[in-house]
């Protein structure tokens, strides 16, 4: 093809070509008329076709970095904001401390105005859960709601079983008060068993559906009967009841279940079992102990004498939890109260025949793991729940049992 | 952002519609042409370098097709500077195999002196001369149309079939030589006219009117050589 320069410019020349086309070229030193082949001729496809791949391009752009932003605020948080698993230090505060994936603590959680007492003034910012759990441990102590001796029971919960064992040895070796033994637990093995064994409400940390709760999987399942249909069935069998679970959200209600509080073989009312099997207790909220005015004093004689293998009580009390991981023996719980002492140190059928007096009161269990039956279940009881915080022994003083029980012996 | 942005933007939106300002823009940014030619080359442009007309010729570009969505002006003329001189790189780099026909032997004469020249260069400079007096008449005459060579250039049809359109106007128009005195005389297209004889739509006609005034002057007498380089047009013939 050929061109005729028609017109020359600063930076550019009107070329015609034989098609009476007229177009832009580069004036690569043209004079007007000469002709020309080959000429770097003006690309006009630019504008609406550009204009739009660029706009689709910037969009898409935005689209990828909005997506590429999502995706690392989502691993992010599942990484470091998501609670994946959850330790229960089951005393009288029964704190909870919840970890992200990396094992780092990220929230703590209390029941109870005990917990909430702990907790409150404390900063567990930037610290390991070693770390955590010692200091704390170390606030009860210096607070009273543990004592030299006793033994502590935490519930781990996690998603993976290994990584149950990884924080277990971590604990096991890393917990560095002498005065207080620490028993392991995993919370996952905790089964609470609603509907056929008394729900003794201990005051928690001890309780399975407690331990449960403070899984990060473990929904505090409402359907679950958490502690005070465990409570109602260790009554019913005189089991220990089960531990309130420290449920996730629940700082405030569940009274901590402690290991003292678990009653195995305590006799206890049928009354507060039955009601106890029949409500759907939630695990926080049913977790407190039945309260004192409703003591349910189920004939000793039918009380089924806590039976290891009966494992209709949810063992409240992960000490009590026959945990086959679990070496050390649950008996061992915090005991606020002399008097819970005692009366965990009393033989079954001492506690038998300690039922029978305590009318109204709940059955302890005879197993110093198992949680106080709770009462039958009300909506106040409910939301007490095994858990409810118990100043002095592990029950809550709504436990009749326990008060009940210690009553006489006071 | 910056005033002297907005001044620069502000040149180059008026600089799109007058050449003359298009002209005296890139007189103005001379240097910065400069400037990325040599970042390019690796030395400082000289005048007679084909680099450097590339170089102006893409900022032209720029000002045509720059718009406000695309940021700083510079910046995009810089990248279009850039693109045309890869692109005039890659394309010289296929010739670089070849033989100059410069270089000289041991008697001192180049290579092209030996070669049969069937070329007459004073031929060439002879009907140069005369298309550009007839160019010159052109513009002349096109300027009292109201229309210049660089608004032909842009109102010049780029799809084939638009292309096509006007040529079978201008086919028509040829044909009828009382459109053409009605055209001189009226200094207007016939565009109705031209339709309805080639059967083309008007409205087609209509967005090429700048472009239709300087080839229907071109078919009128005294251009003789720019009607012969389009003659194929002239006759009716089909595109290639």
């Amino acid at each position: 093809m050929k061109y005729i320069v028609m017109e020359c410019h600063e930076g550019y020349a009107v070329l015609m070509d034989e098609e009476a086309r007229f177009v832009d070229a580069a004036n690569m030193h043209y004079k007007v008329g000469q002709t020309v082949t080959d000429p770097i001729l003006m690309n006009d496809k630019m504008d609406s076709h550009r204009n739009i791949s660029m706009i689709v391009g910037r969009v898409a752009a935005a689209a990828a970095c909005i997506a590429l932003l999502s995706g690392g605020g989502y691993s992010y948080y599942s990484r470091n904001l998501k609670v994946d698993s959850t330790i229960l230090i089951s005393s009288k505060a029964n704190i909870t401390i919840s970890m992200n994936k990396k094992g780092n603590v990220i929230q703590i959680s209390y029941k109870g105005k005990e917990g909430e007492e702990i907790v409150k003034n404390y900063n567990a910012k930037g610290k390991d859960k070693l770390t955590v759990t010692n200091e704390l441990i170390e606030i009860e102590k210096s607070k009273g709601y543990l004592s030299k001796g006793d033994t502590v029971d935490l519930y781990i919960s996690t998603e993976k079983s290994e990584d149950y064992d990884t924080y277990k040895s971590q604990i096991e070796n890393g917990i560095s008060e002498a005065d207080v033994k620490v028993n392991v637990i995993d919370a996952a093995k905790i089964e609470p068993e609603p509907h056929n064994q008394p729900v003794i409400p201990k005051p928690a940390e001890n309780s399975p559906a407690n331990a449960e709760a403070a899984k990060p999987n473990a929904v505090p399942a409402p359907d679950k009967p958490a502690d005070p249909p465990r409570a109602e069935l260790a009554q019913q069998s005189g089991e220990e009841p089960a531990p309130p679970v420290p449920q996730e959200g629940n700082h405030k209600d569940n009274v901590p279940p402690t290991p003292a509080d678990v009653r195995p073989d305590a006799p206890e009312p049928p009354q507060h079992r039955a009601d106890s099997a029949e409500a759907p207790v939630k695990p926080d909220n049913n977790a407190q102990p039945p309260a004192v005015d409703k003591p349910e004093i189920k004939d000793p004689e039918n009380v089924k004498p806590a039976d290891p293998d009966e494992n209709a009580v949810p063992r409240p009390a992960p000490a009590q939890t026959p945990e086959p991981d679990d070496k050390a023996s649950p008996e061992i719980v915090l005991v606020p109260k002399p008097g819970a002492i005692i009366a965990d140190k009393l033989a079954p059928e001492d506690k038998k025949e300690l039922s029978r007096h305590i009318a109204p009161e709940p059955e302890q269990e005879q197993d110093t793991d198992k949680l106080p039956v709770l009462p039958p279940e009300t909506p106040a009881e409910n939301e007490a729940g095994p858990h409810h915080s118990d100043p002095a022994p592990p029950h809550n003083e709504a436990d009749p049992i326990h008060s009940d029980a210690i009553k006489p012996i006071e | 952002m910056d005033p002297n942005a907005h001044k620069i933007i502000s040149q180059v939106y008026a600089a799109k519609k007058d050449s003359h300002a298009a002209d005296e823009l890139i007189s103005a940014y001379m240097p910065f042409i400069k400037s990325e030619t040599a970042k390019f080359l690796k030395r400082s442009p000289d005048q007679s370098d084909d680099e450097l007309s590339i170089a102006m010729f893409a900022f032209y570009e720029a000002i045509k097709n720059y718009s406000r969505l695309r940021g700083s002006f510079l910046n995009f003329a810089a990248l279009q500077i850039k693109n045309r001189l890869i692109d005039n790189y890659r394309k010289e780099k296929r010739n670089m195999g070849q033989v100059s026909l410069d270089i000289t032997d041991d008697d001192k004469n180049e290579l092209i002196d030996t070669i049969r020249d069937e070329h007459d260069e004073y031929e060439e400079n002879a009907l140069r001369e005369a298309t550009q007096q007839e160019i010159d008449e052109l513009s002349a005459q096109m300027n009292d149309f109201g229309v210049s060579m660089s608004d032909v250039a842009e109102n010049s049809p780029r799809q084939r079939r638009t292309l096509e359109i006007c040529q079978k106007a201008i086919y028509y128009a040829r044909n009828n030589p009382d459109i053409l005195e009605d055209f001189l005389r009226t200094k207007r297209v016939p565009l109705a006219r031209l339709a309805e004889g080639a059967e083309v739509e008007r409205k087609s006609l209509e967005r090429h009117r700048r472009y239709l005034v300087a080839v229907l002057l071109i078919c009128t007498n005294g251009y003789e050589i720019m009607r012969g380089h389009i003659m194929q047009v002239l006759k009716g013939g089909k595109l290639s």
